[in-house]
């Protein structure tokens, strides 16, 4: 993507592979947002994952000091990374470029 | 404290502050819109840095190391567990939405948006008043904690009024000329001072116990309790169940955090911020747990509000008397960056969207006025930390829990265009009161069910909006028109 040539800073846009692209194309934004809600979903039950507090005794520690209680968020971080990543690509799309180029832009807060 | 290093060190972290103010007065305009949003021109690293460095409070360092050192290693996934996915993303969920409404209709503060989708003046009253009432105590009670830890980290050199003299004072230097813009560049100066020192000091207090897996195998000989969450009573299952409607969700309606989403320059700034916020959130609160859990078996024996000393008892005992001064530092950076930006957006609520109710303030004035405001709500939170009444220590005690149960009505004003102003207006002051009827006693602890108040009172405020709603007139179309048409476009 060429860089723009207004004053504004570039930003490298979150990157989602071609294939997914073409996937959430065809889906409708209603369609994209149930994913959504599935994807919170998923991440609320990993979190609340009390069947597998056996675990924190029986597991070894990961890297020699860190036991499953503490390892099991360093996992959740990336898996909360990776959720995002998703998201962003499945419904958090760009504002068109003329959405602020209204009459209404000349803002309230100036004339208030 | 005499060390002529550590001295060093703090002049030239208070001589970087000073130039920070010096240079973003130099630089900033006399207007509103950059006095309070930085002109919306946020990028990625000021707008990460803002809202992490705002985040991040004295309970981060001192309070979760403390709860570590008493609860384990369980501590990291209760406290901030939930928070680690569901904070970027309600960055996503309300703070991309009311992106586009601010940057589309010049609206500045959560009552401006709010009030601005129902058309309602009723909506931004509400919205201002409760935003306040659990804004101050917790700025109150920010201070409070941070006074305490730096009397504490210096082994009460410093007493506690000229330690929260110091905090405050030192948040004014460049809050007070730059504005947003000053408490943004301090934000990203002390943000990445904090994270850097906490992790060298995670470090040294390692290699000074004999290195990560030894201090380790100690916890597994002589505490193993500390590795297993079933055997710690405050971790109990649906108190974990009911944290998840604390802490995390409520950060998107904090007004200093909320402001600083609105500054974002563009859409793929706000993206950036939500991609890699949990590393962040995850690096800053691991450090703390493994400080507090370490802490439990180099330093034993401590007892209640005892624990919350063990990060400053671990630098004593096994380090330097530079890494004191630099924990200091980290104490002063976590703290002040917190309280710049409550202080600023609690100037900006009141001289934005409580003095225009009364009298036409133009832009000039308004920076004039809200300098003035600063100093003001700076003095009153300087003597009520003093004073520290019991009621305002209260009212901070369920504030995260009055925050979360305003989230129902943003998402629903934002999502749901059948949500009418008399169904915000009702989400908003039943489940305030309940949550104040539950805290305070006067409803026996049954009618919970078990659960932590904010629980019940987020469902409430789920059914009273929608049940509300669908009693009460359908909005008009011109006025899901100026929200939703605007959204249509976007979200195709």
């Amino acid at each position: 993507m060429a860089k723009p040539s207004n004053k504004q800073e570039y930003v490298e846009p979150v990157s989602t592979g071609l294939l997914f692209q073409e996937a959430i194309s065809v889906m409708s934004f209603k369609v994209r947002l149930a994913l959504v809600i599935l994807i919170v979903l998923v991440m609320f039950i990993l979190h609340n994952s009390f069947w597998l507090w056996d675990l924190d005794s029986r597991l070894p520690l990961l890297f020699g000091f860190m036991p499953f209680a503490y390892s099991y968020y360093i996992g959740y971080t990336i898996l909360a990374v990776l959720a995002m990543r998703l998201i962003i690509g499945l419904a958090w799309p760009d504002p068109p470029e003329d959405l602020f180029e209204q009459p209404e832009q000349k803002k309230q807060v100036e004339t208030r | 404290m005499t060390n002529v290093l550590g001295i060093g060190l703090l002049l030239s972290y208070l001589f970087i502050l000073i130039a920070i103010g010096v240079y973003g007065a130099k630089v900033s305009l006399k207007t509103r819109e950059d006095y309070f949003l930085a002109g919306r021109g946020l990028g990625s690293i000021a707008v990460f840095m803002a809202l992490f460095a705002s985040n991040i409070t004295a309970f981060t360092i001192i309070g979760h190391a403390g709860f570590s050192y008493e609860t384990g290693y369980g501590a990291y996934g209760y406290v901030i567990g939930w928070s680690i996915f569901i904070t970027p993303f309600t960055y996503y969920l309300v703070g991309y939405r009311s992106w586009l409404l601010g940057k589309k209709y010049g609206f500045a503060t959560q009552p401006q948006v709010f009030g601005g989708i129902f058309n309602s003046k009723l909506i931004s009253l509400l919205m201002l008043v409760l935003l306040l009432y659990y804004t101050l105590p917790y700025l109150v009670v920010s201070i409070i904690g941070g006074s305490l830890a730096f009397s504490t980290v210096t082994e009460g050199l410093v007493p506690y009024w000229v330690s929260a003299m110091i905090l405050i004072g030192f948040s004014l230097i460049y809050t007070l000329p730059a504005g947003f813009r000053g408490t943004v560049w301090t934000d990203i100066f002390q943000g990445t001072l904090f994270l850097v020192v906490a992790a060298f000091l995670l470090s040294a207090v390692g290699r000074a116990l004999g290195g990560f897996s030894e201090i380790t195998s100690d916890i597994v000989q002589n505490n193993p309790a500390m590795l297993e969450r079933s055997l710690a009573v405050e971790l109990a299952p649906i108190n974990w169940f009911s944290y998840s409607f604390v802490n995390s969700i409520a950060v998107v309606v904090f007004p200093q955090i909320y402001t600083r989403i609105l500054a974002a320059r563009s859409s793929s700034n706000l993206r950036q911020v939500s991609l890699y916020y949990p590393i962040a959130l995850a690096v800053i609160f691991g450090i703390s747990t493994l400080l507090g859990v370490w802490g439990s078996v180099a330093v034993p024996g401590l007892t209640g509000k005892e624990t919350d000393n063990i990060v400053p008892l671990l630098i004593h005992q096994f380090l330097t008397p530079t890494w004191m001064v630099l924990g200091l530092v980290v104490v002063l950076a976590v703290v002040k960056s917190s309280i710049d930006s409550q202080l600023l957006s609690v100037a900006h609520l009141v001289t934005d969207d409580l003095l225009p109710r009364f009298k036409r303030i133009n832009s000039q004035q308004a920076v004039f006025l809200g300098r003035i405001l600063l100093v003001v709500f700076a003095a009153i939170a300087y003597f009520i930390a003093l004073m520290r009444p019991a009621a305002i220590l209260s009212i901070a005690g369920f504030a995260f829990s009055g925050f979360s149960v305003i989230l129902p009505v943003m998402i629903g004003s934002l999502y749901w265009p059948r949500a009418t102003s008399q169904g915000a207006c009702a989400a908003l002051v039943l489940p305030a009161i309940m949550l104040h009827l539950w805290y305070l006693g006067i409803l026996p602890p049954w009618t919970t069910f078990g659960f932590m108040p904010v629980f019940p009172s987020f469902v409430l405020a789920v059914i009273t909006l929608v049940v509300v709603s669908y009693f009460t007139p359908v909005p008009s179309p011109e006025q899901r028109e100026k929200t939703f048409g605007l959204f249509e476009r976007v979200f195709k």
